[in-house]
């Protein structure tokens, strides 16, 4: 505040105070901003000759100017005139006090003002990247910033007006908020490698989310002007970046939600596809019957079953399909959801070929060239899948099998007790090479081989007691006289009022094989 | 699940307890990345007061192990209580991982080259 302009604003009251010295004698009084004249009385008297003078500070201790009057001398007229110093001292206080609270309201309407366009621009729309780019746009205008830019994770930016930096770049300056935990005032001069901004100060904000830990975006400007003014932009900036934080919440939990309700479609999608895969029923077979069904927990599961139909595996066409060798497959992919779900698909697809081309000829051969193939797959996702691989021949009533890991596998000789069969090397995936070899039974009428998944076993009831392999087996000794289908029934619904009140979360599939 | 790493004779010894499943896998799973990266894969992961595990939890170890042994070190396992020593039988993983009756045991073995 200059001393012409306080002056100037005291209008008739200036006047009445020169009009009172000039009363009592004096023959003139002015005003002087150091050499330049401001004011005089009389009016265009251009005297500069004094005989008092008094000086005129600013509220933080600077001379501004003086008052001079001339045609009065003496101690008391002196005083006078340094009592009205005085007053217009502490009258240009008051003056810089009001402009400031009128600079203050002229920026809340601009705050108000801003976050009214920004709410506008926000609530007619949950798209992100249209929320960003009014964003950047609404703040780079309202802060009076050179250029914005706004960043999201893990790696959406939005510049404006124009692209002015490596998006890495400005991802690398986000981790810099990240870091610190809070907002940042760079200096431009020192970011490395943004040649755009070349001077000025760089204000990166958070924009707060309230039910999410952590930052998740920022907001940046380039404010290309002395940090010294910063002040009231910087204000500003923090109560857009605040409003445009709750606005981006909520649409990234309405992001959220659509694609848990895209992510629930896939699953179920996976779902039939993974049941559509399964047989729907076991070939016909001289001296067996077989039965296979999979109930798949909630979650898509990797559980699978699988019977290899006799007459592909041969080229002998004069041999009924129902005297060739019948080969089948039970498997547990470790893991649930998707990537359980096709790596069972891919499974399933490799024992098939290995069985059906002929180059494996035996359980042991096809586990093994399967294990070889997908090994380095099992490895990538971290998984492994249990199998059992079984081959019953209807001309020497042997049913052979290898077994990677896999439990339960239950046999149970005619009118015999029930035993658990252990397999001989680890699942699939473990190992590059297999360590399962082939076993043999002779199979006669009545005798069972029951293949089982460990949701059968390990499911839980509400004391969260197991049902366990002991159950199994005296179940399946007292259902030994029904048939195969009958029999995986009874497993399933044994089990089922075991844990009725606890929900089943694993797959449950089972492979009953009964000689006839 | 309680989760307690520490290195011991150059071995980084991962502590186990409660049950092994599913819940628990990408917690362990941190915890036995960043054990083989601090004893250069040397790692012994001792299963004294863990009482049950699921496939999840077996597949887990399966995938540490079979890391160290890309970086030629190895993972040992320790003190596995009864029901979780037939777990591992029944899978046979008894054949693919070295198991040992005591910590101190597997922290020697783990050191031999």
């Amino acid at each position: 505040m200059t001393l012409s302009s306080l002056w100037a604003a005291l209008g008739g009251a200036g006047e009445k105070l020169a009009n009172a010295w000039l009363a009592t004698g004096a023959s003139a009084f002015s005003l002087w901003q150091g050499k330049q004249l401001i004011a005089a009385w009389p009016r265009n008297s251009q005297r500069s000759d004094s005989d008092l003078s008094a000086i005129v500070y600013s509220p933080d201790g600077d001379a501004v100017g003086e008052v001079r009057v001339a045609g009065l001398v003496g101690h008391v007229a002196q005083s006078r005139l340094e009592a009205d110093a005085m007053l217009l001292t502490s009258l240009s206080g008051m003056e810089e006090e009001v402009d400031g609270l009128a600079e203050a309201l002229g920026d809340s309407q601009d705050q108000l003002l801003a976050l009214y366009e920004l709410t506008r621009a926000g609530s007619s729309s949950l798209d992100i990247d249209k929320l960003l780019r009014a964003l950047v746009r609404q703040a780079a205008r309202l802060v009076k910033a050179d250029a914005a830019f706004a960043v999201l994770i893990p790696s959406q930016v939005m510049q404006y007006p124009a692209p002015f930096a490596g998006d890495d770049q400005l991802l690398a300056l986000f981790e810099r908020v990240v870091a610190n935990g809070g907002e940042l005032l760079l200096n431009a001069r020192d970011l490395d490698g943004i040649a755009a901004l070349d001077s000025g100060s760089v204000f990166l904000a958070p924009l707060p989310q309230r039910d999410r830990p952590g930052i998740v975006a920022a907001l940046g400007l380039w404010l290309d002007r002395p940090a010294a003014e910063l002040s009231p932009d910087l204000k500003l900036a923090r109560s857009i970046a605040e409003q445009a934080g709750a606005q981006l919440e909520i649409a990234l939990m309405h992001q959220e939600l659509l694609s848990q309700v895209r992510l629930q479609a896939e699953m179920e999608l996976a779902r039939q596809v993974q049941m559509g895969l399964l047989p729907r029923r076991a070939p016909n077979v001289e001296g067996i019957s077989a039965f296979g069904e999979s109930r798949p927990a909630l979650r898509v599961g990797g559980d699978f079953y699988d019977f290899y139909p006799a007459s592909s595996a041969s080229a002998d066409k004069s041999v009924p399909a129902a005297r060739l060798p019948m080969t089948f497959a039970v498997g547990d992919i470790s893991g649930k959801g998707m990537p359980a779900a096709l790596l069972m698909a891919m499974t399933r697809t490799t024992l098939r070929g290995g069985a059906l081309s002929g180059v494996a000829s035996t359980p042991e051969a096809v586990l093994a060239a399967a294990n070889e193939d997908l090994y380095d797959d099992f490895t990538e996702v971290g998984m492994m899948a249990t199998v059992f691989v079984g081959c019953y021949d209807p001309t020497t009533r042997i049913l052979s099998y290898a077994n990677a890991g896999h439990s339960p596998v239950i046999y149970c000789p005619a009118g015999g007790t029930a035993l658990l069969l252990e397999a001989d090397g680890p699942a699939m995936g473990v190992l590059s090479f297999s360590l399962s070899l082939n076993q043999r039974l002779l199979f006669s009428a009545g005798d069972l081989l029951i293949v089982g998944t460990d949701g059968f076993n390990e499911a839980a009831n509400a004391a969260g007691e197991m049902f366990g392999i002991e159950r199994l087996l005296r179940l399946i000794e007292q259902l030994a006289d029904r048939s195969a289908s009958e029999i995986a029934r009874e497993l399933f619904s044994a089990v089922g009022s075991f844990s009725a009140e606890h929900p089943q979360d694993d797959d449950q599939t089972v492979v009953v094989i009964k000689g006839e | 699940m309680k989760i307690h790493s520490r290195q011991e004779r150059g071995a980084a010894v991962v502590e186990l307890k409660g049950r092994f499943d599913a819940h628990e896998v990408p917690d362990v799973r941190k915890a036995l990345e960043g054990a083989a990266a601090l004893a250069s894969g040397r790692v012994v992961v001792n299963l004294a007061d863990v009482n049950f595990i699921d496939s999840s939890g077996l597949a887990c170890l399966v995938q540490a192990m079979k890391h160290c042994r890309e970086r030629k070190s190895d993972l040992y396992l320790c003190c596995l209580q009864q029901p979780v020593r037939i777990i591992f039988e029944l899978t046979r993983l008894d054949k693919a991982f070295e198991i040992r009756a005591s910590e101190a045991a597997a922290i020697e073995a783990v050191q031999q080259p």
